[in-house]
């Protein structure tokens, strides 16, 4: 079962959350702090009884044996749009709050976990197994109708369909990546149709312009400065890219990540 | 645990404790299929707290959808009304009601009260002895001598501390029901001005609230304790 509750406000949290402990079994508590004295007073009490947690902000993820998914689904193999269509369908025929067990590859990881977020459902846990396949668990949910209030924008997804074919752009993608992040704005950077040559490894080290310096440094800078670098799927595919040959820090994603990030209120899109 | 089980152990507790009044249950319905049949609505709207002291003083079985909810501060906790009016939801109509000094500390108490995120049709209200679901919440109202066996009794089996968690408002809704509904773990409080004023909850009342699976160990510890103690006066 999955618990999702707040403690806001509350002196000693651990204290309620030990007694919710005493009780739970197979779950996973979803606990809302305050911020930083409750999440301290609760990895104390975590540490104690060696719990396996995690800390996202101001949310504390705490694992209490092994949840039960009510359905499972195993995509490996499948490319992009396959998985996320394989698991819609499944969700469709599932009730809400109802826990659905995905195994997938690595390429389909990005895409199903951002794809269903953005479906309204939630992303419970995500682990690498040892065969290299991810196990997700995602709850059920459906997406709310937003509010008409004036939404602030502070993203920026730089599309670049270009690639090594247009230097000036491609010198244009990181460094407006660069200038975003110095304005407060969290880039993303997606490389689709020729701008995914851009992610075959090495590429970006060939192009230099007398006035910059080399594409391949850039990238690097903006990879280290934590800014995602997607490459479509297909678009890989169709120039022979793949895991073995793409950039490193570069990741293959696909249609739902792209549409997840192009559907955000707050993220404006720009097309290179 | 099945309805059933739910009803004798409240009729065995209700006894043991020897109280006169029974504890409530109370169901945040998902659907209209999820409200027991014969259960009747409201002709007018009513709170929440009075609407659980007619299942616990007049023994009415009865649900309500968001229409017939008179306070909407509780239904908003609940889940039953959806996109609150901005001075709820940012605390500002609790300035105006004279709860707090300024916004920022309505606002900071309106973000920590419990709230069920997922839609609910309808809450569903029953005498916990003749109830015909199961609850997602048993509310006590009581004397703090009862008050204080049924905390004594929720530790009799695994111990540590009780904390009970409320601020003074929305206190039957968000403390009694949407914290005990989302943390599936029991709360205590005081009641609101609402519950006093309206619900009638006495200025010598307190309020319980634990989830169905605790019935059981509840039960069980004070049975231990009427051996052992005197419960009650």
């Amino acid at each position: 079962m999955v618990r999702k509750f707040s403690v806001k406000g509350l002196r000693s949290p651990s204290l309620l959350i030990d007694m919710i402990l005493s009780d739970a079994k197979d779950d996973i508590l979803i606990v809302e702090t305050d911020g930083e004295e409750q999440i301290k007073d609760i990895e104390n009490l975590l540490k104690k009884y060696n719990l396996k947690y995690e800390v996202e902000g101001n949310v504390v993820k705490i694992h209490v044996g092994e949840i039960k998914a009510d359905k499972s689904i195993n995509v490996v193999g499948a490319t992009c749009p396959g998985p996320i269509m394989m698991v819609s369908d499944m969700l469709s025929k599932m009730k809400n709050g109802e826990i659905l067990e995905i195994i997938c590859g690595k390429n389909a990881l990005t895409d199903l976990t951002e794809g269903l977020k953005g479906m309204g459902n939630e992303i419970i846990s995500v682990e690498e197994k040892e065969d290299g396949t991810y196990r997700i668990l995602v709850k059920k949910g459906e997406k709310k109708e937003e509010e008409k209030a004036t939404v602030k924008i502070d993203e920026l997804f730089i599309i670049n369909t270009t690639g090594t074919g247009n230097a000036e752009k491609a010198y244009s993608t990181f460094m407006m990546a660069d200038v975003a992040l110095k304005m407060n704005l969290k880039p993303t950077i997606f490389l689709m149709m020729d701008g995914a040559s851009l992610a075959l490894k090495g590429e970006c080290d060939k192009v230099k312009h007398p006035a910059f310096p080399k594409l391949g440094d850039l990238v690097r800078d903006i990879l280290k400065k934590g800014v995602k670098v997607y490459v479509c799927e297909l678009s890989a595919e169709f120039r022979g890219i793949n895991e073995k040959n793409l950039e490193d820090g570069f990741e293959i994603a696909g249609a739902p990540t792209f549409l997840n990030y192009l559907s955000k209120p707050n993220v404006r899109p720009v097309w290179l | 645990m099945d309805i059933n089980e739910v009803r004798t152990y409240a009729k065995k507790l209700m006894e043991l404790m020897m109280l006169d009044k029974p504890f409530v249950a109370v169901k945040l319905a998902k659907s209209e299929g999820e409200i027991p049949e014969g259960y009747e609505t409201l002709e007018e709207e009513r709170r929440h707290c009075e609407m659980i002291q007619l299942a616990r003083l007049e023994r009415k079985k009865l649900y309500a959808t968001v229409d017939k909810h008179l306070c909407k501060g509780g239904a908003y906790a609940m889940g039953v009304f959806r996109n609150p009016p901005e001075p709820l939801a940012t605390g500002k109509l609790y300035v105006k009601l004279g709860n707090f000094k300024d916004e920022e500390a309505a606002k900071k108490t309106v973000e920590a009260i419990p709230k069920v995120e997922e839609e609910i049709y309808a809450t569903v209200y029953a005498p916990l002895d003749e109830t015909d679901f199961v609850p997602d919440s048993i509310v006590f109202i009581g004397e703090p001598l009862y008050a204080l066996r049924l905390v004594q009794a929720m530790l009799y089996h695994k111990g540590g501390r009780f904390q009970a968690d409320f601020s003074g408002i929305q206190s039957l809704c968000a403390d009694a029901v949407a914290a005990v509904y989302t943390r599936k773990a029991p709360n205590m409080t005081l009641g609101c001005n609402g519950s006093r004023k309206y619900a009638g909850i006495k200025p010598e009342e307190v309020v319980v609230a634990f989830p169905p699976e605790k019935l059981k160990d509840i039960v069980e510890a004070i049975e231990y304790f009427r051996q052992v103690w005197t419960c009650g006066h």
